[in-house]
């Protein structure tokens, strides 16, 4: 074998051996679990926006108490979402980006979003179970890369992902951010009162947006949450979105509905943010 | 037809930049540390290593922040994908070659 085979040789032998190894350069399954996570999220969104304000008359929204203020029950968990997602992402050494193929597919997702809203200001009926599908074709496209990550990473805990006593100023963003969502769920049936209370949670979501690096951020939250704290702000989340189609779609006492699921979102990420007490080494 | 060694892409030719290459795959992007350990090198070794795949557009380096510290992530682009597909090829054919003849 002449010199330059045998190198050629060792060369691909390197590359095989790269790939053979378990511990290469791959996602971890807490990364995986995020990735999950966010596509239920996204997907949930996207389904609950469009029961509440595409399967509805526009002059049933307006006679609801509050109108077309229940949005921001939706936009605002959303906006944290996304700083709080970011911040978790910084956590994982290894990430996956989306391929072109994503990107489209997205791009027909926003697209047929777009087509079903020009339909619902024009009046022009469209049928129902499209609601259906392009959450359905979203949650596909966010989750299928984690669900095959999942099933071919080996099951060795979830990775660096575990629970752990939050810092202070963590422990502070998350009050907080469960007050803004708490109180605006809260008065969300009082027209100037959920006024106030938006302008004031933009307010908040703006100075986290400019200050997204310092230890009051929410990325820095992101990234110091476990799953509880996630779990935590999965329920809260899915509060406000219950509590939104119930409100679009129930003649329930909204008022008194929507009080008590403020007051619950605001404990739960009050309680979330001393939890857990002591890491599981031990220590606090 | 042109020998398979004229294929063969000079920023591949070092053991740690065809590593780090080989290490990337297609829609992986890692964080420096990662990298240093799977590839068992010095920061300075790996720095010079992404410095000259970066300068060829093969991969991309963007800064990610953990609290205060700055982090940062390689990734490889669509140029450095095809390219070390290219010199994978090379490496095929000039190994088939040798043991036929």
């Amino acid at each position: 074998m002449t010199e330059q085979a045998q190198s050629a040789a060792q060369q691909l032998a390197q590359y095989e051996q790269m790939w053979d190894n378990d511990a290469a350069l791959r996602p971890s399954r807490g990364y995986w679990h995020l990735m999950l996570w966010s596509a239920v999220f996204a997907a949930a969104y996207l389904a609950v926006f469009l029961f509440s304000f595409g399967a509805v008359s526009e002059e049933q929204i307006t006679s609801q108490p509050g109108g077309y203020q229940v949005s921001w029950l939706l936009i605002t968990p959303v906006l944290a979402f996304c700083a709080l997602n970011n911040g978790a992402r910084e956590r994982f050494a290894v990430r996956t980006t989306y391929s072109w193929m994503h990107w489209i597919l997205f791009g027909l997702i926003i697209a047929g979003f777009m087509t079903l809203g020009v339909l619902w200001f024009s009046d022009i009926g469209y049928p129902w179970w499209l609601n259906v599908v392009l959450p359905l074709l979203l949650f596909i496209a966010m989750a299928a890369g984690p669900i095959r990550g999942l099933r071919s990473t080996p099951r060795r805990g979830i990775g660096s992902w575990g629970n752990a006593p939050l810092s202070r100023s963590v422990r502070l963003t998350t009050v907080v951010l469960g007050l803004v969502l708490g109180v605006l769920l809260a008065v969300s049936t009082h027209r100037l009162a959920a006024v106030l209370v938006f302008l004031a949670g933009m307010v908040y979501l703006t100075v986290q947006l400019v200050a997204w690096n310092s230890r009051f951020g929410l990325s820095r939250a992101g990234y110091a949450w476990g799953p509880l704290h996630w779990g935590s702000f999965g329920a809260c989340a899915a509060i406000m979105f219950v509590s939104v189609l119930l409100r679009v779609h129930t003649s329930v006492p909204i008022a008194a509905l929507c009080l008590v699921a403020g007051t619950l979102v605001a404990v739960i990420m009050s309680v979330a943010a001393v939890l857990p007490r002591h890491s599981p080494l031990g220590r606090t | 037809m042109a020998h398979p060694r004229h294929d063969l892409d000079p920023a591949f030719q070092t053991p740690l930049r065809f590593s780090l290459i080989a290490a990337l795959g297609g829609s992986t992007e890692a964080d420096f540390g990662a990298l240093r350990d799977l590839l068992e090198a010095s920061d300075s070794a790996l720095s010079k290593a992404i410095a000259h795949l970066e300068g060829a557009g093969y991969v991309k380096v963007t800064k990610g922040y953990v609290g205060n510290r700055p982090r940062t992530w390689v990734r490889l682009t669509q140029k450095g994908d095809r390219a070390f597909s290219r010199h994978l090829k090379a490496l095929r054919s000039i190994a088939e070659n040798d043991s036929k003849g």
